[in-house]
């Protein structure tokens, strides 16, 4: 019995033809395709793209240019400031009032005092983490207020832990988040002053040997997340986002346009 | 879209000899089935757009083109054309002793089954495709050639 699926293989084959005006009928093929090949590349317009570009440009122009520096000031006597703060690297001038200390006494009695402030979502959480971390280098808290939104914790120090518990207090936020001062003033005048009433300076060493501290907290919403990170231009990116994006979705879409 | 001229030509190539030979045997009649292959390439040239959106191959996508063709053809001349040697083709004679016997157990089969084997072995077009053009399963198209063999298995004994 002859195989079915042979016979009809080889009858199938047999029966495939080149039509006798193949060369004419596949050249018409080919030149309709060409006129709609033209058609096609008549692509619209991404108009969605060009407004997001437009405004994203008017953005960019229209952007304030001033900004406000965050000064920070202080009127102590032979002060120097070392400041880290939101604003950027603002040089800070302090007050500066010489005084009668001659120049060949070279002797510092540093007095540290720090200040922070930290934006962060849960602040009462925070709060109670700066209050662990200051018992934590044998500080003392001497006063604590937080809420939902702000906070404020008034804190002492020894003045030789300083160092590592400003790098444990910059792990509890994003850098951009934290805002550090810190103004050490050369006790050395009243030092001297003492020295000349012949007073005992035991209070005057304690006062040399403790860190004063001040960390304010305060809650930090969406927006000001964006703009920390994206800076004034937030607007302008998001817009030049967009402008791209609808670019891509338009070339997604071309149709065939007869 | 960029339509690629080159490509088309040889699908052009690959497909034409397929699709001429399965309309010359539908229609008895080369000059239509040249009428109608141009028709239907046409319509495939103008509808490209659409064919992306069919998740078919080409070839198939074709082929029911061409059937539907063939369809609107016979509607406007009421199908029914008696045969006129004068016009029409004398069918060519088989070459070979399986092609005869091919054609012998055709003529004994039911028109569905016939179309069946021309899309299978003319159209060399897999059981999903011919199911997809037939609009049914696979697996439906696989037992009907299976039994349109036997059928014509049955008649050769």
């Amino acid at each position: 019995m002859p195989n079915m699926n042979d016979i009809f293989t080889s009858w199938g084959k047999a029966q495939r033809q080149i039509p006798p005006r193949n060369d004419t009928l596949k050249s018409e093929m080919l030149v309709r395709a060409s006129k709609l090949g033209d058609f096609a590349t008549k692509r619209p317009l991404p108009w969605f793209s060009f407004a997001f570009a437009g405004l994203a440009v008017l953005a960019l122009i229209l952007q304030p240019t001033n900004r406000t520096a965050d000064y920070s000031t202080t009127n102590t006597k032979n002060a120097h400031l070392e400041t880290t703060s939101l604003a950027g690297d603002d040089a800070i001038y302090p007050y500066y009032q010489p005084d009668n200390t001659a120049i060949t006494d070279s002797r510092e009695f540093m007095k540290i005092d720090y200040r922070a402030e930290i934006r962060a979502r849960q602040v009462n959480e925070l709060g109670k983490k700066i209050q662990t971390i200051v018992h934590g280098y044998d500080g003392r808290i001497d006063s604590l207020y937080t809420s939902e939104q702000y906070g404020s914790i008034l804190f002492v120090l020894p003045a030789d832990k300083l160092d590592a518990f400003q790098a444990e207090i910059k792990t509890l936020a994003p850098r951009k988040f934290v805002a550090e001062t810190i103004s050490v003033q050369n006790l050395l005048e009243e030092k001297r002053r003492l020295e000349q009433q012949k007073r005992p300076d035991q209070q005057f060493l304690q006062e040399v040997a403790t860190v004063h501290g001040t960390i304010s907290l305060r809650q930090i919403r969406t927006g000001e997340i964006i703009t920390l990170y994206a800076g004034p231009y937030w607007l302008v990116i998001v817009l030049a986002i967009a402008a791209i994006v609808a670019f891509f979705i338009s070339r997604q879409k071309q149709a065939l346009v007869p | 879209m960029a339509i690629d001229r080159e490509g088309l030509g040889k699908l052009w190539d690959e497909i034409t000899p397929k699709l001429f030979g399965y309309l010359v045997n539908v229609l008895r009649d080369k000059a239509l089935a040249e009428d109608i292959l141009q028709a239907t390439w046409m319509k495939a040239i103008e509808a490209l757009d659409s064919y992306q959106d069919r998740g078919i191959p080409f070839s198939a996508w074709l082929f029911a083109i061409a059937r539907n063709e063939c369809k609107l053809h016979w509607r406007k001349s009421n199908h029914e054309v008696p045969y006129d040697s004068n016009e029409h083709d004398i069918p060519s004679v088989p070459s070979s002793d399986s092609a005869i016997l091919a054609e012998q157990i055709l003529a004994t089969l039911p028109e569905d089954d016939r179309e069946l084997l021309r899309l299978r072995y003319i159209a060399d077009l897999s059981m999903s495709d011919i199911a997809k053009i037939l609009q049914t399963n696979s697996v439906a198209v696989r037992v009907r050639v299976h039994r349109a063999l036997k059928r014509a298995r049955q008649h050769h004994a």
